[in-house]
């Protein structure tokens, strides 16, 4: 270490310990926040960043990317499914988020009470939670399958068909038979979330709108859902995002057919990018929701924060 | 140096940076080899094998012993994943991004073409000529799959098919003393023997799922005289009377009603299923199904006939593809690639790879195994006869990065569902597969 090196840093040495606590305070916030910054420059904001220069590329794997522009954006325009992959991936997101709202509403109304048995209901519910989407998807197939199917073989037994229906080739059952594995695997998220909320409600509220006569309708009208308002926001705003990205289940199912019926977006990532190693357009692809989910995310942050003010 | 540190008086920050440089450096350094940044550092001599899981797991057991047994004997460590072939096209795809390669992966006609560009494949033109000269030569879709510009960059194992596989039993009753041998005849002795809606006649998948079938229209669709892309593997040729004529050939067998209202919904098992569950006459598949029979219906298994695909106006055609598959990776380790080598060689031997076609149901991909008595059997004879006259995916032309992404967009079933699903005419049909192979084509230009 040279002479000059030393003195200087020595120097700066002498000008820390000169700082007020104040500003160490500050210094040593900042010097906290570096692991996080580091934790969200290397695994978002690079892999963010390196996805948004792919989809302007023609990269593909194994070989060296050039910059193409627009026209990977221009192929994806041309895709004979894409305005059925939309609509479809559309409808899974609204229909699925909606009905998964409701549900997960009636149970946590139903799980607020109490009654016997409540915590074994309460485990039970939870239970679609916890199981891994893949395995959802190769459950709900065989329930739905047309030669072997649970559903087919009761409704046959019970008179109620004459022949088996086919579940997943049939364009009017298809989607609803995603969707419906999409709620059963999804409400219990909404259930969990608004069961805590209601039980954040203070019970005088309720005891307070009893002794003025308020009808239950009324109670959960005036009290639970002003009091769930934050709660519904953030949970509809996260499940249409992660519901918009539904795949796994979707590819164990029907993989996007009969024909195009239950085509949705992730499906044509899957099979640019793992199929056919064409990480340009798969980018392309799976940043093309990007802005509608960004708008979302940053609607939800300005929320939470002007909320958490608001509290504070 | 070392006298001169000793002597000297470490200051208390010395002392700390010392010490927190030397454990960096350790926690750093076995990441660092790992990453290839420091080569020699760790010092072991792994080799790193990469093998499809297959529907003939009796087979795959018996290679991995093999491999571990030559492992032992070579005083080698081996690491060997079996994952389903998806699965390591998936984990190839990042190591090849990452320069993470194995020393061996398993390669089949689809992955070795999606990945051949990369240049991640050794040159092994001379284990090859060896291997040929032991085993009287390799049949010839293997040797095409495998050699580019007069070097073979990959070794071929076997070669699989999809065949039909129908209710022997069934067509004899019936006054059948054979297959079909054409597609019309086909779709009349289906609905002629099938018995709705307890037994169906063909069980064909008309969904995307459903990869198999899109092997089964494409021997059709060639049978018929019509093909995607012309012989220079390159220029589209959808828009002609034999794509329209096969398109409604095909409209014509759904009319007909052979088909389990069901297919549009099926996936690659859903066929097996039927069959096995003797729900349906004629399948078109590769050898899986007669694996299952031996191991759960046994007394079904001589019930199952095995044949050519039908044939059309204008030939016959049956397409086949290296299933199985050995490439040594470019890794620049000439030691490990030298024990590669040594053990295909193991692979190779009289005494493995025989034990092994025995217990895989595909046919070899050499020539010099006609003698075993495997193909005594007449189900497994008619895999070693498609082996040698089959022809390839991209078929009048070769099998380029280009089919390859034209057949994972499955456009022949996707023009059958618009038929029989969206209820498209057979032009309509055919307009939107030409749209969909110009797209596909004209990205490698």
């Amino acid at each position: 270490m040279s002479v000059r090196t030393a003195v200087a840093r020595r120097a700066r040495r002498v000008r820390y310990r000169e700082l007020t606590a104040r500003q160490k305070e500050w210094v040593l916030g900042y010097a906290m926040l570096v692991p996080a910054f580091f934790f969200i420059i290397g695994l978002i904001a690079y892999p963010a960043t390196w996805a948004i220069y792919l989809s302007f590329t023609d990269k593909v794997i194994g070989q060296v990317e050039h910059f193409t522009g627009l026209a990977n954006l221009q192929w994806l325009a041309r895709w004979p499914d894409f305005g059925q992959m939309i609509l479809n991936t559309v409808l899974l997101a609204v229909v699925g988020v909606s009905i998964k709202a409701f549900v997960g509403m009636t149970m946590a109304l139903a799980l607020n009470e109490q009654f016997v048995g409540r915590t074994i209901v309460r485990a039970l519910l939870f239970l679609p939670w916890t199981v891994p989407s893949f395995v959802a998807g190769l459950i709900w197939r065989w329930l739905y399958d047309d030669q072997n199917g649970l559903f087919n073989w009761f409704l046959l037994n019970l008179g109620l068909i004459d022949s088996p229906i086919s579940w997943l080739g049939d364009v009017r059952w298809a989607m609803p038979a995603v969707l419906s594995v999409v709620v059963w695997k999804g409400f219990p998220f909404f259930g969990i979330a608004y069961l805590a909320g209601m039980q954040a409600i203070p019970s005088e509220q309720y005891e307070a709108a009893e002794v003025d006569g308020a009808s239950a309708l009324q109670r959960f009208r005036h009290i639970t859902l002003p009091g769930l308002r934050h709660v519904m926001l953030v949970t509809v705003m996260l499940s249409l995002i992660w519901t918009a990205n539904t795949f796994d289940i979707v590819f164990i199912m029907t993989r996007g057919g009969p024909s195009n019926a239950t085509e949705v977006f992730t499906m044509l990532i899957y099979d640019q990018g793992i199929r056919n190693g064409r990480i340009g357009e798969a980018s392309t692809a799976a940043l093309m929701a990007m802005p509608v989910f960004a708008s979302l995310i940053v609607l939800l942050t300005r929320y939470l924060q002007d909320r958490g003010e608001e509290t504070s | 140096m070392v006298g001169e540190l000793l002597q000297s008086r470490l200051t208390r920050r010395e002392l700390l940076r010392a010490t927190v440089l030397t454990a960096g450096a350790v926690a750093l350094a076995p990441t660092l080899a790992a990453c290839g940044v420091l080569p020699g550092f760790g010092g072991s001599e792994k080799l790193t094998i990469w093998t499809d899981a297959t529907f003939a797991p009796e087979s795959d057991d018996y290679q991995t012993e093999e491999i571990e047994k030559w492992a032992k004997g070579k005083g080698v460590e081996v690491e060997i994943t079996r994952e389903t072939g998806d699965n390591v096209q998936q984990k190839l795809q990042a190591a090849v991004e990452s320069k993470q390669l194995p020393d061996i992966s398993q390669v089949a006609d689809v992955r070795f073409t999606l990945f051949y560009p990369a240049g991640i494949y050794l040159d092994v033109s001379d284990l090859y000529a060896e291997f040929a000269k032991q085993w009287n030569g390799f049949y010839k879709p293997g040797e095409r799959i495998v050699t580019r510009n007069g070097k073979q960059y990959a070794l071929p194992y076997s070669i699989d098919t999809s065949l039909i596989l129908y209710r022997k039993d069934i067509l004899d009753e019936g006054g059948y003393k054979e297959s079909p041998k054409t597609w019309d005849e086909l779709f009349e002795v289906a609905q002629k023997l099938q018995k709705p809606p307890n037994l169906y006649g063909i069980g064909f998948q008309f969904n995307k799922a459903g990869t198999d079938s899109e092997n089964t229209f494409f021997c059709m669709m060639l049978s018929y005289g019509a093909s995607l892309v012309k012989e220079d593997s390159k220029t589209p040729n959808v828009k002609t009377p034999e794509m329209l004529a096969f398109l409604n050939a095909l409209k014509k067998s759904w009319d007909m009603g052979v088909y389990p209202p069901g297919v549009t919904g099926w996936d690659n098992a859903s066929n097996n299923t039927a069959l096995q569950d003797e729900k349906v006459i004629f399948i078109h598949n590769p050898a899986s199904p007669l694996v299952w029979f031996r191991n759960n219906k046994p007394d079904m298994l001589p019930k199952i006939g095995v044949s050519a695909a039908p044939g059309g106006p204008k030939g016959q055609f049956n397409q086949a593809y290296v299933r199985d598959g050995f490439a040594i990776l470019n890794t620049g380790n000439q030691k490990k690639i030298d024990l590669a080598k040594d053990l295909m060689r193991r692979l190779y031997s009289n005494e493995v790879y025989r034990k092994w076609i025995q217990l895989a149901f595909p046919a070899p991909a050499v020539a010099g195994m006609e003698d075993h008595e495997v193909w005594k059997n007449p189900q497994r004879k008619g895999f070693l006869d498609a082996a040698k006259t089959g022809i390839l995916q991209g078929h009048p032309g070769e099998s380029t990065p280009a089919y390859s992404e034209l057949v994972s967009r499955t456009p022949l079933i996707n023009a059958a569902t618009r038929m029989v699903v969206d209820k498209w005419s057979p032009e309509q049909a055919q307009d939107e597969l030409a749209k969909v192979v110009e797209d596909v084509m004209s990205k490698y230009k």
